[in-house]
């Protein structure tokens, strides 16, 4: 059966729930990859799947060893497929040539395993050639979409985006961040630079002091260049009330409340 | 052009840090850390949501580690244009505990979905690699949803929950309730699209 444009979007909603039916389910899937309107469409119900999923009071926690039990078995077939790549190829004995001229057989077959062996190399490489680009691809996207993100950041603020130099003792010589701030859609983005990676098991983290209470902004840590770049941060609603950004020094994963010093300040100018 | 992180051009230190589409990225090249922080990060939610299908929790287990296995071996076929990692995940797991739970003969755990269901200010505590960013965006999309779905109708969460919950096509849910199955079909997607509309409206305002 031959489902319409119309027909594929009135089942994307059912499709991201999975209850399509198996010819259904095959025709959306067929379509997906030369529709990108259906294959929005049906992204955005699967963010709703997702949080479906996750909705609900049950949430124990897996047994620790289960995470050693994935890790185990992704390596032990990682071993595997490693081995089964090594292993030369098994060939099959050649059958005795029944023909009259066996030069001619010879060079036939000979011939023909040249052709195969051909295009079995150029069918291996066409392959790995376009995993390779799809890989590019998707890791291209997400590196512009995450570009876009920062530069809306900036933006879409108009005449709200408030910029805060957080610095550290040394102003010269020091790390520091450009904080920026968009008060419109309560985001933002930080810019760190001359910030070396933080201890073995710590990480860096981002507070908002707000009405003199230190609010959690983002945990992250910076590249062995010393840069970082700090996106989606989620802000109150209005700069009012904030009178620093401060960053700290706390374990892997963050803390509820500061641990450490701050080594990196920017004050909130009162005007804003 | 190949790329070491879409975060930025360069190796960071603390993959905890990186977002799932990152992780993701980095398990299509094979790395098992970013597997690890993955698992980490939702594998208290999922294994919460299989336990719908798989009520014993040994067994969810096995379920959740059967759905990560093949989080890692499909990682290419994973495509961003498509959905967000975790709803990838979430259509893996709810395939493995599907499989289980019809092998074992038995229903899901149909709870009726309220604004009970909205728990979230323990997920830090529970999830602590989680960064309380995160958790907290988490949080506000879940308290909206659970809003969202007491504004459905009876007949349009009963569909919603016999098909993703029960695992039952659209035809199968009309063939149980004994309506047509374009009636079953329109309170899907009626029903999908309030809840999409709720989730992603800025305010998060009440729904019509």
């Amino acid at each position: 059966m031959t489902y319409s444009r119309d027909e594929l979007f009135e089942l994307a909603a059912a499709y991201a729930l999975g209850a399509t039916t198996a010819e259904e389910t095959a025709a959306v899937e067929a379509a997906l990859p030369t529709s990108p309107d259906l294959a929005a469409e049906v992204a955005s119900f699967r963010e709703v799947v997702a949080d479906l999923a996750q909705l609900g009071p049950d949430m124990p926690a897996p047994a620790l060893a289960m995470r050693e039990r994935l890790l185990s078995r992704v390596r032990r077939e990682a071993r595997v497929a490693s081995n089964d790549a090594n292993k030369p190829p098994v060939v099959p004995p050649r059958a005795r040539p029944w023909s009259a001229s066996p030069r001619f057989v010879l060079l036939a077959a000979a011939a023909s395993v040249l052709v195969v062996v051909g295009l079995g190399t150029a069918t291996f490489a066409l392959l790995r050639r376009q995993r390779q680009l799809e890989a590019s691809r998707v890791a291209l996207a997400a590196h512009l979409e995450h570009r876009e993100t920062t530069l809306n950041t900036l933006l879409h603020a108009e005449k709200d985006l408030r910029v805060i130099h957080l610095k550290a003792a040394d102003t010269v010589k020091g790390p520091g961040i450009q904080f920026f701030w968009n008060e419109k859609h309560r985001s933002g983005v930080a810019h760190a630079f001359r910030l070396p990676p933080a201890p073995a098991n710590h990480a860096y983290q981002l507070w908002a002091i707000v009405d003199g209470r230190a609010t959690s902004v983002k945990v992250f840590n910076s590249d062995p260049d010393g840069h970082a770049l700090v996106e989606s941060l989620t802000l109150p609603a209005t700069s009012r009330g904030a009178t620093a950004i401060y960053v700290t020094v706390e374990p892997d994963g963050g803390s509820t409340a500061p641990t450490t010093e701050p080594f990196l300040r920017g004050f909130v100018p009162a005007t804003y | 052009m190949i790329l070491t992180s879409p975060l930025r051009v360069g190796e960071p230190v603390t993959l905890s840090a990186w977002d799932d589409l990152a992780l993701m990225y980095a398990i299509q090249r094979q790395d098992e850390r970013a597997l690890a922080v993955l698992y980490d990060r939702h594998a208290s939610r999922l294994l919460g949501f299989v336990m719908r299908f798989v009520p014993e929790q040994s067994d969810a287990e096995s379920v959740l580690l059967e759905a990560f296995s093949q989080a890692w071996r499909d990682a290419e076929r994973f495509s961003p244009d498509r959905g967000s990692v975790i709803s990838w995940l979430v259509m893996i797991a709810r395939s493995r505990a599907l499989d289980v739970m019809r092998a074992a003969g038995r229903r899901a755990r149909v709870t009726p979905i309220s604004m009970d269901d909205a728990p979230p200010h323990s997920l830090e505590a529970r999830d602590p690699m989680s960064d309380p960013t995160y958790a907290a965006e988490h949080t506000e999309r879940q308290e909206r949803l659970a809003v969202a779905l007491t504004k459905l109708s009876e007949s349009q969460r009963q569909a919603i929950e016999l098909t993703f919950y029960e695992g039952l096509s659209h035809s199968d849910a009309a063939e149980r309730l004994g309506e047509p199955l374009g009636t079953i079909k329109t309170r899907i997607r009626l029903a999908m699209t309030k809840l999409r509309t709720a989730l992603s409206s800025e305010f998060g305002e009440a729904l019509e």
